[in-house]
Protein backbone atom coordinates (compact mmCIF):
# COMPACT_ATOMS: atom_id res chain seq x y z
CA UNK A 1 0.00 0.00 0.00
CA UNK A 2 1.41 3.34 -1.01
CA UNK A 3 0.43 6.80 0.21
CA UNK A 4 1.18 8.29 -3.22
CA UNK A 5 -2.08 6.75 -4.47
CA UNK A 6 -3.78 9.62 -2.60
CA UNK A 7 -2.30 12.03 -5.15
CA UNK A 8 -4.71 10.97 -7.87
CA UNK A 9 -8.33 10.40 -7.01
CA UNK A 10 -10.08 11.55 -10.16
CA UNK A 11 -9.48 11.79 -13.89
CA UNK A 12 -8.76 15.41 -14.91
CA UNK A 13 -9.73 17.14 -18.16
CA UNK A 14 -6.07 17.59 -19.04
CA UNK A 15 -5.44 13.88 -18.63
CA UNK A 16 -8.43 13.24 -20.89
CA UNK A 17 -6.84 15.57 -23.48
CA UNK A 18 -3.59 13.59 -23.36
CA UNK A 19 -5.48 10.31 -23.68
CA UNK A 20 -7.41 11.63 -26.71
CA UNK A 21 -4.16 12.83 -28.31
CA UNK A 22 -2.63 9.36 -27.82
CA UNK A 23 -5.75 7.65 -29.21
CA UNK A 24 -5.79 9.88 -32.32
CA UNK A 25 -2.04 9.53 -32.96
CA UNK A 26 -2.01 5.76 -32.47
CA UNK A 27 -5.11 5.26 -34.62
CA UNK A 28 -3.72 7.54 -37.35
CA UNK A 29 -0.43 5.62 -37.35
CA UNK A 30 -2.24 2.30 -37.69
CA UNK A 31 -4.38 3.66 -40.56
CA UNK A 32 -1.46 5.33 -42.35
CA UNK A 33 0.75 2.28 -41.83
CA UNK A 34 -1.79 0.06 -43.53
CA UNK A 35 -2.42 2.41 -46.41
CA UNK A 36 -1.23 1.73 -49.93
CA UNK A 37 -1.35 5.37 -50.83
CA UNK A 38 1.46 6.56 -48.63
CA UNK A 39 5.20 6.08 -48.93
CA UNK A 40 7.40 5.12 -45.99
CA UNK A 41 9.00 8.56 -46.04
CA UNK A 42 5.72 10.47 -45.77
CA UNK A 43 4.50 7.94 -43.19
CA UNK A 44 7.55 8.62 -41.01
CA UNK A 45 7.06 12.35 -41.44
CA UNK A 46 3.38 12.36 -40.49
CA UNK A 47 3.85 9.95 -37.61
CA UNK A 48 6.82 12.00 -36.33
CA UNK A 49 4.63 15.10 -36.29
CA UNK A 50 1.78 13.29 -34.55
CA UNK A 51 3.99 11.95 -31.81
CA UNK A 52 5.79 15.22 -31.28
CA UNK A 53 2.29 16.47 -30.47
CA UNK A 54 1.77 13.63 -27.99
CA UNK A 55 5.12 14.41 -26.33
CA UNK A 56 4.27 18.11 -25.98
CA UNK A 57 0.73 17.49 -24.71
CA UNK A 58 1.97 14.92 -22.16
CA UNK A 59 4.70 17.31 -20.98
CA UNK A 60 2.21 20.17 -20.71
CA UNK A 61 -0.40 18.04 -18.90
CA UNK A 62 2.01 16.68 -16.34
CA UNK A 63 3.68 20.06 -15.78
CA UNK A 64 0.26 21.54 -14.97
CA UNK A 65 -0.59 18.52 -12.83
CA UNK A 66 2.70 18.84 -10.93
CA UNK A 67 1.97 22.52 -10.22
CA UNK A 68 -1.57 21.77 -9.05
CA UNK A 69 -0.36 18.91 -6.80
CA UNK A 70 2.54 20.91 -5.28
CA UNK A 71 0.82 21.23 -1.91
CA UNK A 72 -0.16 17.54 -1.72
CA UNK A 73 3.35 16.49 -2.73
CA UNK A 74 4.89 18.78 -0.09
CA UNK A 75 2.57 17.42 2.64
CA UNK A 76 3.35 13.80 1.73
CA UNK A 77 7.09 14.55 1.60
CA UNK A 78 6.93 16.32 4.98
CA UNK A 79 5.14 13.30 6.45
CA UNK A 80 7.89 10.98 5.25
CA UNK A 81 6.98 9.92 1.68
CA UNK A 82 10.11 9.49 -0.43
CA UNK A 83 10.55 11.55 -3.57
CA UNK A 84 11.14 8.37 -5.57
CA UNK A 85 7.74 6.93 -4.56
CA UNK A 86 5.95 10.15 -5.55
CA UNK A 87 7.83 10.26 -8.84
CA UNK A 88 6.77 6.67 -9.44
CA UNK A 89 3.14 7.65 -8.77
CA UNK A 90 3.27 10.40 -11.43
CA UNK A 91 4.94 8.08 -13.96
CA UNK A 92 2.53 5.25 -13.20
CA UNK A 93 -0.34 7.61 -13.86
CA UNK A 94 1.26 8.57 -17.19
CA UNK A 95 1.73 4.87 -18.00
CA UNK A 96 -1.95 4.11 -17.28
CA UNK A 97 -3.14 6.92 -19.55
CA UNK A 98 -0.70 5.92 -22.29
CA UNK A 99 -1.54 2.20 -22.25
CA UNK A 100 -5.30 2.85 -22.30
CA UNK A 101 -4.84 5.46 -25.06
CA UNK A 102 -2.71 3.03 -27.10
CA UNK A 103 -5.20 0.16 -26.82
CA UNK A 104 -8.15 2.34 -27.79
CA UNK A 105 -6.11 3.92 -30.60
CA UNK A 106 -5.09 0.55 -32.07
CA UNK A 107 -8.70 -0.67 -31.89
CA UNK A 108 -10.08 2.45 -33.60
CA UNK A 109 -7.29 2.44 -36.19
CA UNK A 110 -7.87 -1.23 -36.97
CA UNK A 111 -11.63 -0.68 -37.26
CA UNK A 112 -11.22 2.23 -39.69
CA UNK A 113 -8.61 0.33 -41.73
CA UNK A 114 -11.05 -2.59 -41.86
CA UNK A 115 -13.81 -0.33 -43.14
CA UNK A 116 -11.45 1.02 -45.78
CA UNK A 117 -10.60 -2.57 -46.76
CA UNK A 118 -6.95 -2.00 -45.99
CA UNK A 119 -6.73 -4.45 -43.15
CA UNK A 120 -4.94 -7.08 -45.21
CA UNK A 121 -1.96 -4.74 -45.12
CA UNK A 122 -2.18 -4.19 -41.38
CA UNK A 123 0.95 -5.77 -40.01
CA UNK A 124 2.20 -6.49 -36.51
CA UNK A 125 5.08 -4.12 -37.29
CA UNK A 126 2.67 -1.25 -37.95
CA UNK A 127 0.79 -1.84 -34.71
CA UNK A 128 4.05 -2.36 -32.81
CA UNK A 129 5.47 0.85 -34.23
CA UNK A 130 2.33 2.82 -33.33
CA UNK A 131 2.30 1.47 -29.76
CA UNK A 132 6.06 2.00 -29.25
CA UNK A 133 5.89 5.58 -30.58
CA UNK A 134 2.90 6.35 -28.32
CA UNK A 135 4.56 4.91 -25.24
CA UNK A 136 7.87 6.61 -25.94
CA UNK A 137 6.46 10.07 -26.65
CA UNK A 138 3.84 10.15 -23.88
CA UNK A 139 6.06 8.64 -21.23
CA UNK A 140 8.96 10.86 -22.37
CA UNK A 141 6.83 13.99 -22.03
CA UNK A 142 5.66 12.95 -18.57
CA UNK A 143 9.21 12.11 -17.48
CA UNK A 144 10.50 15.54 -18.56
CA UNK A 145 7.67 17.25 -16.63
CA UNK A 146 8.05 15.20 -13.44
CA UNK A 147 11.84 15.59 -13.34
CA UNK A 148 11.11 19.00 -11.78
CA UNK A 149 9.74 17.29 -8.67
CA UNK A 150 13.12 17.55 -6.97
CA UNK A 151 13.11 21.36 -7.33
CA UNK A 152 10.13 21.68 -4.98
CA UNK A 153 10.89 23.87 -1.95
CA UNK A 154 8.89 22.12 0.75
CA UNK A 155 9.22 24.84 3.40
CA UNK A 156 7.95 27.53 1.03
CA UNK A 157 5.03 25.47 -0.28
CA UNK A 158 3.86 24.52 3.22
CA UNK A 159 3.78 28.15 4.34
CA UNK A 160 1.21 29.08 1.68
CA UNK B 1 18.68 11.98 25.70
CA UNK B 2 20.39 9.82 23.08
CA UNK B 3 23.73 8.69 24.52
CA UNK B 4 23.88 11.87 26.59
CA UNK B 5 23.07 14.04 23.57
CA UNK B 6 20.15 16.47 23.56
CA UNK B 7 17.18 15.67 21.27
CA UNK B 8 17.75 18.87 19.28
CA UNK B 9 21.04 20.73 19.11
CA UNK B 10 21.31 23.95 17.13
CA UNK B 11 24.82 25.25 16.65
CA UNK B 12 25.75 28.61 15.05
CA UNK B 13 22.57 28.77 12.96
CA UNK B 14 22.12 31.49 10.35
CA UNK B 15 19.75 31.84 7.44
CA UNK B 16 20.41 34.55 4.89
CA UNK B 17 17.89 35.49 2.23
CA UNK B 18 17.04 38.34 -0.08
CA UNK B 19 13.95 40.46 0.43
CA UNK B 20 12.63 43.53 -1.39
CA UNK B 21 14.26 45.73 1.28
CA UNK B 22 17.66 44.02 1.15
CA UNK B 23 19.56 40.97 2.34
CA UNK B 24 18.41 39.73 5.73
CA UNK B 25 20.21 37.46 8.16
CA UNK B 26 18.12 35.43 10.61
CA UNK B 27 19.12 33.79 13.91
CA UNK B 28 22.53 35.49 14.16
CA UNK B 29 24.42 32.27 14.93
CA UNK B 30 21.78 30.82 17.26
CA UNK B 31 22.99 28.08 19.62
CA UNK B 32 20.49 26.12 21.72
CA UNK B 33 19.73 22.63 22.95
CA UNK B 34 16.45 20.91 23.72
CA UNK B 35 16.57 18.02 26.14
CA UNK B 36 14.42 14.89 26.02
CA UNK B 37 10.91 15.47 27.32
CA UNK B 38 11.28 19.25 27.17
CA UNK B 39 8.49 21.48 25.83
CA UNK B 40 10.24 24.44 24.20
CA UNK B 41 8.52 27.44 22.65
CA UNK B 42 10.19 29.49 19.94
CA UNK B 43 8.87 32.98 20.53
CA UNK B 44 9.16 36.35 18.86
CA UNK B 45 7.11 38.71 16.73
CA UNK B 46 5.99 37.91 13.18
CA UNK B 47 8.82 37.81 10.64
CA UNK B 48 11.71 36.88 12.93
CA UNK B 49 12.00 33.37 11.45
CA UNK B 50 10.09 31.11 13.86
CA UNK B 51 8.59 29.04 11.02
CA UNK B 52 11.96 28.97 9.26
CA UNK B 53 13.59 27.57 12.41
CA UNK B 54 10.93 24.84 12.73
CA UNK B 55 11.35 24.02 9.03
CA UNK B 56 15.14 23.83 9.38
CA UNK B 57 14.85 21.47 12.38
CA UNK B 58 12.44 19.33 10.31
CA UNK B 59 14.86 19.39 7.38
CA UNK B 60 12.33 21.12 5.12
CA UNK B 61 14.68 24.07 4.60
CA UNK B 62 18.46 24.31 4.52
CA UNK B 63 20.26 26.88 6.68
CA UNK B 64 22.93 29.22 5.28
CA UNK B 65 25.29 28.37 8.11
CA UNK B 66 25.56 26.25 11.24
CA UNK B 67 24.30 22.77 12.04
CA UNK B 68 21.12 21.26 13.46
CA UNK B 69 21.36 17.85 15.07
CA UNK B 70 18.16 15.93 15.80
CA UNK B 71 18.37 12.68 17.77
CA UNK B 72 22.11 12.63 17.09
CA UNK B 73 21.78 13.12 13.30
CA UNK B 74 22.86 16.26 11.47
CA UNK B 75 19.74 17.08 9.45
CA UNK B 76 21.59 19.79 7.51
CA UNK B 77 23.95 17.23 6.02
CA UNK B 78 21.62 14.29 5.28
CA UNK B 79 20.67 13.31 1.75
CA UNK B 80 17.07 13.85 0.69
CA UNK B 81 15.75 10.28 0.96
CA UNK B 82 17.43 9.54 4.32
CA UNK B 83 16.15 12.83 5.70
CA UNK B 84 12.58 12.16 4.50
CA UNK B 85 12.61 8.70 6.05
CA UNK B 86 14.12 10.02 9.29
CA UNK B 87 11.53 12.80 9.48
CA UNK B 88 8.66 10.37 8.95
CA UNK B 89 9.97 7.96 11.57
CA UNK B 90 11.12 10.36 14.29
CA UNK B 91 9.21 13.62 13.92
CA UNK B 92 5.58 14.66 13.93
CA UNK B 93 4.69 17.99 12.35
CA UNK B 94 1.82 20.40 12.80
CA UNK B 95 1.98 23.01 10.07
CA UNK B 96 0.68 26.53 10.10
CA UNK B 97 -2.83 26.29 8.66
CA UNK B 98 -3.11 22.52 9.34
CA UNK B 99 -2.27 21.39 5.77
CA UNK B 100 -4.74 18.51 5.57
CA UNK B 101 -5.54 16.75 2.31
CA UNK B 102 -9.02 17.86 1.29
CA UNK B 103 -9.77 14.78 -0.84
CA UNK B 104 -9.29 12.47 2.18
CA UNK B 105 -11.53 11.93 5.19
CA UNK B 106 -10.43 12.84 8.71
CA UNK B 107 -9.61 9.16 9.34
CA UNK B 108 -7.51 8.88 6.17
CA UNK B 109 -5.67 12.14 6.96
CA UNK B 110 -4.72 10.93 10.43
CA UNK B 111 -3.84 7.47 9.11
CA UNK B 112 -1.60 8.89 6.37
CA UNK B 113 1.80 8.87 8.22
CA UNK B 114 1.20 5.21 9.14
CA UNK B 115 0.37 4.40 5.50
CA UNK B 116 3.64 6.06 4.47
CA UNK B 117 5.50 3.97 7.07
CA UNK B 118 3.77 0.86 5.71
CA UNK B 119 2.36 -0.10 9.12
CA UNK B 120 0.16 -3.22 9.07
CA UNK B 121 -3.50 -2.42 8.42
CA UNK B 122 -4.99 -3.68 11.74
CA UNK B 123 -2.40 -1.75 13.75
CA UNK B 124 -2.84 1.29 11.56
CA UNK B 125 -6.61 1.29 12.06
CA UNK B 126 -6.27 0.71 15.80
CA UNK B 127 -3.77 3.54 16.32
CA UNK B 128 -5.82 5.93 14.19
CA UNK B 129 -9.02 5.14 16.08
CA UNK B 130 -7.28 5.54 19.43
CA UNK B 131 -5.87 8.96 18.61
CA UNK B 132 -9.15 10.15 17.08
CA UNK B 133 -10.91 9.02 20.22
CA UNK B 134 -8.43 10.93 22.38
CA UNK B 135 -9.11 14.11 20.43
CA UNK B 136 -12.88 13.52 20.46
CA UNK B 137 -12.92 13.25 16.67
CA UNK B 138 -14.27 9.71 16.21
CA UNK B 139 -17.70 11.02 15.21
CA UNK B 140 -16.05 13.11 12.49
CA UNK B 141 -13.85 10.27 11.20
CA UNK B 142 -15.63 10.01 7.85
CA UNK B 143 -16.04 13.77 7.39
CA UNK B 144 -13.81 15.76 5.08
CA UNK B 145 -11.63 18.60 6.41
CA UNK B 146 -13.64 21.25 4.54
CA UNK B 147 -16.69 20.45 6.66
CA UNK B 148 -14.84 20.97 9.97
CA UNK B 149 -14.28 24.14 11.96
CA UNK B 150 -10.76 25.65 12.02
CA UNK B 151 -10.29 24.38 15.58
CA UNK B 152 -11.31 20.85 14.62
CA UNK B 153 -9.00 20.92 11.61
CA UNK B 154 -6.14 21.90 13.91
CA UNK B 155 -6.99 18.98 16.20
CA UNK B 156 -6.90 16.63 13.19
CA UNK B 157 -3.48 18.03 12.24
CA UNK B 158 -2.19 17.43 15.78
CA UNK B 159 -3.66 13.92 15.82
CA UNK B 160 -1.94 13.20 12.48
CA UNK B 161 1.38 14.41 13.92
CA UNK B 162 1.03 12.21 17.01
CA UNK B 163 -0.28 8.99 15.45
CA UNK B 164 3.25 7.67 14.81
CA UNK B 165 4.26 8.44 18.43
CA UNK B 166 7.18 10.59 17.31
CA UNK B 167 10.14 11.34 19.55
CA UNK B 168 10.00 14.99 18.50
CA UNK B 169 6.79 16.93 17.88
CA UNK B 170 7.20 20.15 15.89
CA UNK B 171 4.34 22.63 15.89
CA UNK B 172 4.14 25.85 13.94
CA UNK B 173 1.65 28.32 15.39
CA UNK B 174 -0.82 25.65 16.57
CA UNK B 175 -3.33 28.28 17.68
CA UNK B 176 -2.70 30.72 14.81
CA UNK B 177 -5.89 31.89 13.13
CA UNK B 178 -8.16 30.43 15.82
CA UNK B 179 -10.81 32.38 17.71
CA UNK B 180 -10.57 32.81 21.49
CA UNK B 181 -12.94 29.91 22.22
CA UNK B 182 -10.91 27.48 20.10
CA UNK B 183 -7.65 28.73 21.69
CA UNK B 184 -9.16 28.08 25.13
CA UNK B 185 -9.92 24.48 24.12
CA UNK B 186 -6.63 23.83 22.37
CA UNK B 187 -4.24 25.32 24.97
CA UNK B 188 -5.01 22.84 27.80
CA UNK B 189 -5.11 20.07 25.19
CA UNK B 190 -1.53 20.90 24.16
CA UNK B 191 -0.49 20.85 27.81
CA UNK B 192 -2.18 17.44 28.17
CA UNK B 193 -0.43 16.17 25.04
CA UNK B 194 2.95 17.04 26.54
CA UNK B 195 2.01 15.25 29.73
CA UNK B 196 0.73 12.12 27.97
CA UNK B 197 3.01 12.06 24.91
CA UNK B 198 6.11 12.33 27.13
CA UNK B 199 8.08 13.21 24.00
CA UNK B 200 9.93 16.40 23.19
CA UNK B 201 7.95 19.32 21.78
CA UNK B 202 9.27 22.30 19.86
CA UNK B 203 6.56 24.86 19.13
CA UNK B 204 6.73 28.18 17.31
CA UNK B 205 4.25 30.75 18.56
CA UNK B 206 3.76 34.47 18.89
CA UNK B 207 1.11 33.98 21.54
CA UNK B 208 2.44 34.78 24.99
CA UNK B 209 -0.38 32.78 26.57
CA UNK B 210 0.54 29.65 24.67
CA UNK B 211 4.28 30.14 25.27
CA UNK B 212 3.51 30.08 29.01
CA UNK B 213 2.52 26.40 28.89
CA UNK B 214 5.96 25.47 27.55
CA UNK B 215 8.73 24.58 29.96
CA UNK B 216 11.20 26.90 28.22
CA UNK B 217 11.20 29.78 25.76
CA UNK B 218 13.66 30.27 22.93
CA UNK B 219 13.27 33.93 21.99
CA UNK B 220 14.30 34.81 18.43
CA UNK B 221 15.90 38.20 17.91
CA UNK B 222 14.82 40.57 15.17
CA UNK B 223 16.44 39.84 11.77
CA UNK B 224 19.56 41.76 10.87
CA UNK B 225 19.89 43.56 7.55
CA UNK B 226 23.33 42.85 6.18
CA UNK B 227 22.76 44.84 3.03
CA UNK B 228 20.06 47.41 2.43
CA UNK B 229 18.72 48.20 -1.00
CA UNK B 230 19.73 51.52 -2.42
CA UNK B 231 16.86 53.31 -4.12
Amino acid sequence: MNASRYLFTSFTKLEALTAVEIVVSTAATVILGSSLLISWFSLALSVGGLFLGVFLVAMFTFSIQMSSKKREVAILRALGAKQSSLLRAFLLRAAHITVVGCLVGVAIGYFIALLAAECSLLSTETVGFAVAASLFSSFGGAAVATSKLSDLRLGEVLRQ
Amino acid sequence: MIDGQPIVKVDGLTKVFDTESGTVSLFNGLCTEIAEGEFAAITGPTGVGKTTLVNIVAGLEKPSGGTVTVLGKDVTAMDDDSLTEFRGRSMGMVFQGSQLLGNLSVFQNVELPLVIQETDEPERKRKTQEILDFFGLLRKASSHPQTLSVGERRKVAIARALVTEPKLLLMDEPTGGLDAAAVNILTPLLRGIHYLHKGTILMATNSLGLARIASREIPIMRPRFIMKCRL
